[in-house]
């Protein structure tokens, strides 16, 4: 394969993806604090077939996996993703490769077959924007990292392992198109129900208090008109505030729970 | 209010599955915690058979003989009368052609026939745990977010069906589930994803179904549930979950207020 034959492959390679390969992310329901932008993996996967053909390329993978836990004791799994991927094609059986990019993905979940599979999808990801295709994600452009996090109320993350940066690309880089700019769409809400950590604040500060499961649910429900498992993440803060206060002597009955601030 | 048995937020497939049925209902049963008017009989009927089937395989559990059937219909009986004495009155559907007087015999109809269909298929089937209550983490599919709540319930029977782990899902029904219903409950759904989070690997599914009819019918089904299905399950269960989030609650009218146990407190009031 000649020079110019791969430039011509790199630039239909590093061709602009269409909007609706771009998944965003919104920071404050990941957990992260700032938004991301990445490709999907399957659109990257399209682009190969579509420039190199079927057959014209393929990845060896080996993916290590590792038991761990969260903060809350949940089981999760770590898995890191070595890749290889070839540019090439079959001859006689055998694949003759004109290009090949290495590189590593990771990935937490809470099922294994989720963790080796995000770990592929990112290693595949990284390893094709080495050779042009989806390099606007490591640019800057956009943004691989791009799986949301378990709320932090916890203090746990589900998040890509560390990484870096891809090395430079086989194919010398040539100047690409940069995708215009879209409006981004609205993020999805995120959840408002009390976290486990405030749920289980509510019932010792009740039992501080003197208050069994019965007594706090008609407190409970008396104020907010829900049971405490219901209540939002605000109307959880409000009710812990008072609660703690009337634990530590400010002198309300438990049963009125009274609003911050207000004199007893 | 069904009192929580579990630490921690939780959902349970009966949650999801009511609210598919009526937000507002479960608005009414689980946020608001009102007290139901009534118990409706098919529950209190379901809830005794149960029992007395948890009773025949706990024996075969225990002993590898099913329980002689005069003390499953025993405990089919003190589960009813229990019922029919407990805080909360019972109620028949007006158009439901029973009374509480007859559904004892129709309970002891459908135990003759469940234990004959029982007895004759225990060859190769050893029982490993009966009312299994599981607790496990779930997930967004899209995202992989961990949900705060985890996903609670109970299997009513897990077998080793000639080496081939099964969670069996028992059923009163008025009548034969039919193949939409068997394709899509997502009750099996969540047990398929409950029993490999829980460590019990790759199991079968099954049905065991008692029709409440004059000559009660077994229909036994092994039913299959894929990736996709359970990703459909977590999207329905993540769903419900956001939705109560955004206090997305409103009644569905129908036939099922005649029979709904919080229709008392569900027109105009809101609690």
């Amino acid at each position: 394969m000649t020079n110019e034959e791969k430039k011509k492959i790199y630039q239909q390679l590093a061709a602009p993806f269409p909007e609706e390969a771009i998944e965003r992310t919104d920071g404050r329901q990941t957990g992260r604090g700032y938004n991301t932008t990445g490709l999907k993996a399957q659109y990257v996967v399209d682009r190969l077939n579509a420039v190199l053909g079927i057959g014209g390329w393929r990845v060896h993978r080996e993916v290590t996996v590792k038991e761990s836990s969260t903060s809350s004791g949940r089981r999760s799994y770590e898995a890191v993703c070595d890749l290889i991927l070839e540019l090439g094609s079959f001859e006689n059986g055998k694949f003759e490769v004109f290009a090949e990019a290495l590189s590593y993905g990771g990935h937490v979940a809470m099922l294994d077959a989720d963790a080796r599979k995000g770990s592929a999808s990112n290693a595949l990801k990284r390893a094709a924007a080495m050779l042009g295709c989806g390099a606007a994600a490591y640019r800057g452009e956009l943004d691989d990292d791009n799986i949301p996090a378990e709320h932090s109320s916890d203090g746990f993350t589900v998040s890509t392992l560390p990484t870096q940066r891809p090395a430079p690309a086989v194919v010398p880089q040539q100047p690409v198109h940069q995708a215009p700019q879209q409006p981004r769409p609205p993020p999805a809400p995120s959840r408002n129900r009390l976290t486990n950590k405030q749920l289980a604040c509510i019932q010792a500060i009740g039992r501080k208090l003197g208050m069994d499961q019965a007594g706090l649910r008609a407190a409970t429900k008396q104020r907010f008109n829900s049971q405490p498992e219901f209540l939002s993440r605000d109307q959880a803060s409000q009710l812990i505030s008072s609660m703690s206060a009337q634990a530590n002597g400010n002198g309300h009955d438990a049963g009125e729970m009274p609003e911050p601030g207000v004199e007893g | 209010m069904a009192k929580p048995k579990h630490d921690g937020l939780y959902v349970s497939i009966s949650q999801v599955k009511c609210y598919l049925r009526c937000p507002r209902q479960f608005e009414l049963k689980y946020i608001r915690g009102t007290p139901p008017a009534f118990v409706p009989v098919p529950l209190a009927f379901g809830s005794a058979f149960h029992a007395a089937l948890a009773a025949f395989y706990g024996e075969v559990k225990a002993s590898g003989a099913p329980l002689k059937r005069d003390l499953v219909l025993d405990v089919f009986r003190a589960e009813w009368s229990r019922a029919l004495e407990g805080p909360v009155r019972l109620q028949v559907d007006e158009e439901d052609n029973t009374s509480t007087d007859t559904m004892v015999d129709k309970g002891v109809s459908m135990l003759h026939t469940f234990a004959e269909h029982a007895e004759a298929h225990l060859d190769g089937v050893v029982v490993e745990s009966v009312e299994k209550s599981f607790s496990v983490a779930i997930h967004d599919p899209d995202t992989g977010e961990v949900m705060e709540e985890q996903l609670v319930g109970t299997m009513d029977l897990v077998v080793l069906d000639h080496d081939r782990r099964t969670v069996v899902e028992h059923k009163s029904s008025s009548k034969k589930y039919s193949a939409d219903q068997l394709k899509f409950d997502i009750q099996p759904t969540g047990y398929k994803l409950a029993a490999r989070q829980a460590g019990m690997g790759e199991v079968g599914l099954r049905f065991q179904i008692c029709t409440k009819v004059k000559v009660p019918q077994m229909q036994v089904v092994d039913i299959t549930r894929d990736a996709q299905d359970e990703d459909d399950f977590l999207r329905t269960a993540g769903g419900v979950l956001k939705a109560i989030d955004a206090g997305v609650s409103y009644p569905i009218r129908g036939w099922a207020c005649r029979g709904c146990q919080f229709a008392h407190a569900c027109r105009g009031a809101s609690s």
